[in-house]
């Protein structure tokens, strides 16, 4: 039997590239503490990494920062430490559909 | 009215309606999409097919519950919904147009699941200010 031969591990492109939307979620992350301070319960709309808007809603805050800064891949969340519900999409068609014979 | 009869290629058979579905601005959207009622649902699931064809950007993500409390995450995008009568009317011209023109239109958000499943236009009354951009 011949020697085993060991070569080194293979190089991965890891972790992959943040794209725009990820990065904004990072600086989401990272203005959070402060956010709370000046804009708690409200929601807030991260471009370019800093905060470009806010709002009392979530869909006139999204068309109105669309409009201004053209529609990519901007983060928009609430602004809170208070645990969300999740939404309740309980359709056992979306876990179990079957199609009909 | 329209009415729609139950659609039996489903089993047990389900209650489907076609929509239009459209990017924020309206510039693209799909028309007579069959989309399956779930009154029961918080808000919109809509294939990622969908999503990837309409070229929706993403908002954020949001923790969804299924039918045994299993949580996923799914992400959230902008668009327009409408349910409406045939034939659909063209978009008017002007940026952020509404889609349609007789029936109820919705700004809201949709979520999009992984799998090869129908569109479900249950929770259009769903998040925070969705419910309130009825239309025309």
């Amino acid at each position: 039997m011949s020697e085993p031969i060991t070569l080194p591990a293979p190089k991965l492109d890891w972790p992959p590239p943040e794209n725009k939307w990820q990065r904004e979620r990072r600086a989401f992350l990272k203005l959070y503490p402060q956010l709370l301070q000046t804009h708690r319960g409200k929601y807030v709309a991260i471009h370019e990494g800093r905060l470009v808007d806010s709002g009392e809603e979530l869909v006139p805050l999204a068309l109105r920062v669309y409009q201004r800064h053209g529609y990519v891949p901007i983060y928009m969340d609430l602004v809170t430490d208070e645990p969300q519900p999740p939404v309740r999409i309980p359709s056992p068609r979306l876990q179990w559909d079957k199609p009909a014979k | 009215m329209i009415r729609y009869i139950y659609n039996n290629q489903k089993s047990p058979p389900a209650p489907f309606v076609y929509v239009l579905l459209a990017n924020p601005d309206g510039t693209k959207r799909l028309e007579q999409i069959p989309a399956q009622l779930d009154t029961g649902a918080d808000q919109t699931v809509v294939p990622l097919e969908l999503a990837v064809q309409l070229e929706l950007v993403p908002i954020r993500e949001k923790r969804v519950g299924g039918l045994c409390g299993e949580i996923s995450a799914l992400t959230s995008f902008l668009a327009q919904l409408a349910i409406h009568e045939p034939p659909f009317r063209a978009l008017g011209g002007g940026s952020w147009a509404k889609v349609g023109g007789e029936g109820p239109v919705f700004w809201g958000f949709v979520h999009h699941n992984h799998q090869d499943r129908p569109m479900s236009p249950g929770g259009i009354r769903g998040e925070r200010g969705a419910s309130r951009f009825a239309g025309p």
